[in-house]
């Protein structure tokens, strides 16, 4: 598996991904302290006092990053399977001595594990760069504790997982009509869906709980179907 | 005896219910090479297709070295070299790193694929990336990837498309070589019957997805030293008949 994932590295550029989660970072930095930014915009609006708290701002910032990154793991996901299986590629593809399952199963792995990867480390970034200055120059009235911190630190990566986990939901979807732009809408609605959910019960356990349930096994029986549909292929 | 390599029987291939390949049923002996000879749509590439596992087959049999082609297409494929329809290559890498990627996917490492690229004509264009190579070469670069791994059977979907006169010469001299030097046993179709007359030891007519003919090309001249080509092109057109 490590050499098939390794090959798939050789054969595909990862840079425009590189510069995609670097500019991810830089914007949703910007969108962590803009939202922070808020209560002192307008001090009367009682609403606005809930930006001043740590646990809804990281939370907001995942969960938006979540958006970003699940359509990230959608387009890589497309590129890395949808485009490969497509058309005379997949002649090439399939003519390799190698079990088709193994694969899709190392291709479904590196786009995984990059969407997660890519996510954890630009919210550990944005995070770490916004509590540095917090504790210089502090924007929110609330205090940073070790608790905040990772209850942030937990969010962050259950969001990280269920980017990961919606883009292979979505690559179903593209892999059923061979399309790219199949796998990204239905990505877009996918994230809008779940975003909602998770918004409407920002940090409630059990909502997030079903969410990620549901989620994972769908995820499951789209990555299983898909196996058995390259399986079954002819070209 | 002579050892069969390459054998179909009764094979049969259907898509949405239009039947592309019928009965067709050929065998090709070790060492030699096999033109498979029919018209733009006659079902050459979808046989060829179906010998690597590519496809399966609705109805008969197909099998490459002993071994099914429907259900030990993993052993096929290790062991035969191939070049199906257009070449598709990894455009943004250079030549040499598309030969070494398939030589992996193989299971050979580190392996020196220059000789390959001078085999097929391509000296020194290793370190240039495919998607600046024309067709022609395009074309020698995926009979390179199909030899390289040294592979005892050869199947080759019209391989000298794009190729000019000197290229067809040069790869027809190739396929002999491989043939003689190395023992392989080349099946290849074609459309250009020039071609196919001037290199094949054994020819298959293959015309509305059925074989219509199979014979030696000794044989043939031998019969027919005035009207070959005439002969040949009525087979091809739907004549059934023997050879």
């Amino acid at each position: 598996m490590y050499k098939l994932i390794a090959l798939e590295l050789k054969r595909n550029r990862l840079r425009p991904y590189h510069i995609a989660t670097l500019i991810c970072g830089v914007t949703m930095l910007g969108f962590q302290y803009l939202m922070a930014a808020i209560p002192h915009m307008d001090p009367t609006e009682p609403d606005a006092q809930l930006f001043s708290q740590y646990p809804f701002l990281t939370g907001i910032t995942s969960l938006v990053c979540m958006a970003v990154f699940s359509i990230l793991s959608a387009v890589m996901a497309s590129r890395f399977v949808v485009e490969e299986y497509s058309g005379k590629r997949a002649i090439l593809l399939l003519s390799y001595p190698i079990s088709r399952k193994k694969v899709l199963w190392a291709k479904l792995v590196l786009v995984l594990l990059y969407a997660v990867g890519a996510m954890l480390l630009c919210g550990l970034v944005v995070q770490t760069v916004f509590c540095l200055t917090e504790s210089l120059f502090p924007i929110c009235s609330d205090q940073l504790t070790i608790e905040v911190i990772l209850q942030s630190l937990g969010f962050l990566l259950f969001c990280s997982v269920l980017a990961g986990l919606l883009g292979m939901v979505s690559l179903w979807f593209g892999f059923r009509k061979k399309s790219v732009s199949v796998t990204i809408v239905a990505s877009v609605i996918l994230v809008t869906i779940v975003c909602q959910v998770i918004s409407a019960a920002l940090l409630f356990l059990p909502i997030m709980g079903i969410v990620f349930g549901v989620t994972g096994i769908f995820a499951i029986l789209a990555m299983q179907n898909l196996l058995r549909q390259v399986n079954n292929m002819e070209v | 005896m002579k050892q069969i390599v390459i054998s179909t029987s009764n094979l049969a291939k259907t898509f949405a219910g239009k039947a592309v390949i019928r009965n067709c049923t050929f065998s090709v002996e070790r060492g030699s090479i096999y033109g498979f000879l029919g018209r733009n749509g006659a079902g050459k590439t979808t046989v060829l297709k179906l010998l690597l596992g590519l496809l399966k087959p609705s109805a008969g049999t197909a099998a490459v070295l002993g071994l099914d082609s429907a259900r030990d297409n993993e052993a096929i494929l290790r062991r035969t070299g191939n070049l199906i329809e257009t070449p598709v290559f990894y455009e943004h890498l250079p030549a040499s790193d598309n030969l070494r990627l398939h030589l992996a996917y193989m299971g050979i490492e580190e392996a020196d694929v220059e000789p390959a690229l001078c085999r097929v004509g391509l000296p020194g264009t290793g370190s240039q990336p495919v998607s600046t190579f024309s067709l022609g070469m395009r074309q020698r670069l995926a009979i390179a990837r199909a030899i390289i791994h040294r592979p005892e059977v050869l199947i080759l979907d019209e391989p000298v498309n794009g190729l000019d006169p000197v290229g067809m010469k040069e790869m027809r001299i190739l396929f002999r070589r491989l043939v003689q030097e190395e023992g392989m046993t080349i099946l290849m179709s074609s459309h250009l019957l020039s071609e196919i007359e001037q290199i094949a030891d054994h020819l298959g007519i293959i015309a509305d997805g059925t074989i219509v003919g199979e014979a030696e090309m000794t044989d043939l001249r031998k019969r027919h030293p005035s009207d070959l080509e005439d002969y040949l092109i009525s087979l091809i057109q739907g004549g059934v008949g023997h050879v």
